[in-house]
This record gives C-alpha cells, sequence and structure tokens, in this order.
C-alpha cells in the first residue's frame, strides 16, 4: 500500500476479496426504459416508425481480453427511446410492422425511419486515476419512403459516461453510462431534426412511387 | 498509552485538518448582482460536455444545500435537466449566454423553462483532482496482532469555474473562479491517522459565498421552492 490513496486501495481489496468469494459473476446491463418527455416542437409529417427484431432484442456481448465478460442489453431501452422520442417529434407516428419494400406500407404516412445499432462499446476504470465507466452506441437513423427508398441516412455516435469505481459487486455506473448514451442519441436526434421544413423538403423532393413494372409475356 | 501521549498525536491532527489555500475571484457583469424574487428559483448545474472530465455531482449538491442555506430557492438539477430534455444533455446545452438566446427563441423550451419557476442557471465547470502524492505506509497483520508504520501523503487541488446566466434577461450575471489546494497527511504508528485536506469543501463554500453576492433573495422570497418531479412518460409496450 502506498501514499495517500492506501485508504481508497484499502477499499477496494476488500471489495475485491468479496467479489472473488462471489465468484465474479456479473449481472447483464440493463438501463432503464423510462425517459422524460422531450420538449420538442412537432413537425408536421406522417411519419411511419419501423424497428427490425435485430434492433428491438440488441444485446451487445463484451469480451475483453482481460475481465469478466459482459452483457448489455440496448435494443428494449433504444426501442422505447425512439419510439417515445419520435412521437413528439412528429405530428403523426405510425408504427410499421413489415420492412418497406415496394409496396405502399400504410395509408397517409409520408416517409418512413428505421433506426438501426451499428456498434456498442463499453469501457471500465482500470487504474485508480481513471474514474468514469463509459458506453458508446452507434446508431444509424434511416430516412425512407413508404415504398422502401432511402431519402436520407444520419450516423448518430452516441457517447455515455458516469463516474464510478475501478470494481465492485452492482454495474449500477456502467447502467447509468449507458442510460446516458441513450439520452445523447435523442440528444443527437433532436439536432437533426431542428430544421422541420429542411427535412419536409426532403420527403417532398423524393422520387415518387415507382411504376409498377410491366409484365412481359 | 498513557493520556498525555494520545493528547500529543490527536492535537497536531487536529489542527492540521483545515490545512487547505483557497483563492476565490468574482467578474460582474454589470455594477450590481441580481434580485431573486418570490416564485423564482436558481438551478446548479454541472458541465458533462468533456470527455476526460466531470464535475462531481458531490460539489454541484454541495453548492446547492450552501445556497438553500442563504435563502435562495433552489431547483434540483436532474429534475430541470430531465424538465428541458434533450436541450441540457451534453451534446445540445448552451455553452454561452447567447447560445442560452438562441434556445429560448424556440417558443416550447421557453415555455418549458417557465413552468419550471427557474430564473437563473448557475454552470460549474471543474472538478477536484490529486495532484501529487508521496509516502509509503505498510501495514501487517500476525497472531499476536497487527499495525501499520509508514507516513504517506497526498495533495489535492479543486479548480472550478462558475457562470451564473439570467433566463428572463437572457445575459451573463458573473461569473466566479475558485482554486483550493491542499495536503493530506496519513501519518501511521500502529493505527494510520488520516488528516485530511478538504480542498472540495473549501471551494464549495468560497463559491456559493460569492454566488451569495451577485444572487440576494427578496423580500417576498423566505424558503426555498419546492422541485415537482418532472413528468415522465410511461414505459412503452
Amino acid at each position: 500500500m502506498s501514499t495517500g490513496t492506501g485508504i481508497r486501495a484499502l477499499a477496494r481489496s476488500g471489495v475485491l476479496a468479496v467479489s472473488l468469494f462471489a465468484g465474479c459473476s456479473t449481472t447483464p446491463v440493463t438501463p432503464p426504459t423510462e425517459f422524460p418527455k422531450p420538449v420538442l416542437r412537432r413537425i408536421p409529417v406522417s411519419m411511419g416508425l419501423y424497428m427490425d427484431d435485430a434492433f428491438r432484442n440488441y444485446v451487445h456481448h463484451d469480451k475483453p481480453e482481460k475481465g469478466a465478460k459482459q452483457d448489455v442489453s440496448v435494443g428494449p431501452a433504444s426501442r422505447v427511446l425512439f419510439d417515445e422520442f419520435l412521437a413528439a417529434q412528429f405530428t403523426r407516428l405510425q408504427p410499421v410492422t413489415a420492412a418497406p419494400s415496394g409496396q405502399m406500407i400504410a395509408p397517409g404516412v409520408e416517409a418512413v425511419l428505421q433506426p438501426v445499432v451499428q456498434d456498442v462499446q463499453i469501457s471500465s476504470p482500470r487504474t485508480e486515476k481513471d474514474p468514469f465507466h463509459e458506453a458508446w452506441i452507434k446508431y444509424r437513423l434511416r430516412l425512407l419512403t413508404p415504398w422502401g427508398q432511402e431519402i436520407a441516412a444520419w450516423e448518430l455516435a452516441a457517447y455515455g459516461k458516469h463516474r464510478g469505481s475501478m470494481m465492485g459487486g452492482t454495474n449500477a455506473a456502467l447502467t447509468a453510462a449507458v442510460r446516458d448514451a441513450m439520452r445523447d442519441a435523442a440528444a443527437g436526434m433532436a439536432l437533426i431534426f431542428r430544421d422541420g421544413n429542411a427535412l419536409r423538403a426532403r420527403i417532398a423532393a423524393a422520387s415518387p412511387q415507382p411504376a409498377p413494372a410491366t409484365a412481359t409475356p | 498509552m498513557s493520556r498525555a501521549a494520545r493528547l500529543l498525536i490527536v492535537a497536531p491532527a487536529v489542527l492540521l485538518v483545515a490545512c487547505v489555500t483557497s483563492k476565490v475571484e468574482q467578474m460582474r457583469q454589470s455594477g450590481r448582482g441580481a434580485v431573486v424574487r418570490g416564485g423564482e428559483s436558481v438551478v446548479v448545474l454541472g458541465r458533462r460536455h468533456r470527455g476526460d472530465r466531470e464535475t462531481e455531482e458531490s460539489f454541484n449538491q454541495c453548492v446547492s444545500t450552501s445556497l438553500g442555506a442563504r435563502n435562495l430557492p433552489v431547483y434540483a438539477e436532474k429534475s430541470f435537466i430531465d424538465a428541458m430534455f434533450p436541450w441540457l444533455e451534453p451534446r445540445t446545452a448552451p455553452m454561452s449566454s447567447d447560445a442560452l438566446a438562441t434556445l429560448l427563441d424556440e417558443p416550447e423550451i421557453a415555455q418549458r423553462v417557465r413552468a419550471t419557476g427557474v430564473r437563473f442557471m448557475v454552470w460549474i465547470d471543474g472538478e477536484t483532482a490529486e495532484v501529487d502524492s508521496g509516502g509509503s505506509v505498510g501495514c501487517a497483520i500476525s497472531p499476536a496482532g497487527g499495525g501499520c508504520l509508514g507516513f504517506g501523503w497526498w495533495e489535492k487541488e479543486s479548480k472550478y469555474e462558475v457562470s451564473i446566466w439570467d433566463i428572463e434577461n437572457r445575459a451573463p450575471v458573473g461569473k466566479v473562479s475558485v482554486n483550493a489546494s491542499g495536503t493530506s497527511y496519513m501519518p501511521a504508528l500502529i493505527i494510520p491517522i488520516p488528516l485530511i485536506a478538504r480542498t472540495e469543501s473549501a471551494a464549495c463554500e468560497g463559491v456559493a459565498a460569492q454566488i451569495g453576492e451577485l444572487l440576494t433573495p427578496g423580500s417576498n422570497v423566505s424558503a426555498p421552492a419546492a422541485t415537482p418531479p418532472p413528468e415522465k412518460i410511461k414505459p412503452g409496450t
């Protein structure tokens, strides 16, 4: 034991001993599915929202070179976040259950948004000088015509961090970091949709429904 | 150990606990401070936009408590951030009073701020860090007993910058900066006796005292305002 950080080192040794006795098990990180009501100016667009099963049930399996494996449940909380945020952002939000393709998905829907989780990374403190648990979630938000043609796509690199000890029996700090990353994604979306007129112009400028292919005898 | 010997060890310890050097500076935007009228409140917010550091929640809480003790109504930080979601997240939070004015141009956002009753935003940027350390303490346990021997020390520095904005006038009220440093010691002769230099606490008191000079409670402000929880959306199905 050395220097003034000795007290903390002593406490961490105790925690380490307890976690060794407990078998070093890690419980999955499951961020809460409750977010504050966003303050947004509604855009007068009837928007569809398509979230496929891969997005809704996304689980990140973290396998660091050193340390315990850690599962992070990203899908359920992301589903609630995008659903509630976009419902507050557009005058009408309609869930779309099937992937937009050649056929009109629902009457009145002007465009469809599809969020995709592209990558998740987590990091926990490894030294006493490093106080933060961190989480990165890379979303891709696709804007599609009701017939499945991509109008635009935005990369949402969301980041969250939360103070927490180097080791411990719970993963509350890492859970808070993942939750903060999701809130950051909401902040990113708020900036993307801040100019509602630009979004409406893009939707209006998108190519119309392709003409059905004529069958040749 | 005799009573006199114990007193000889404990007395210097008590004297050394408060060994902190603190420097506080205040800058006013106008000649005088602002008055917090009845129904208005102050919110203390920590800056979180830097990747490598973040103002400690404990420091914000300390400043909020100290302002409350000065009879200033304080709105809870988390409740305010949630009420303004997502416009006070690290990515979207205004970094200047001009940016705040732009944000408040949005009628929905201005309306939500008015609903909270918050008039003054106190932004705190900084942290407490260990800048140096040395010495060593060794401990041993045997069937006959145990004990520690040695001497350790560490130096901490608390540096914070505070900006106070008036939401109603969309203008800065003033700035406060504090730099508190101190060295803690841990002599160990059988029992380690930590003598802690509480730099964060000294910085907190210095900041709160200066904010208390810039923002004064009006004659009709008597008790801290209640901070209702923000409206939450039920989890989706």
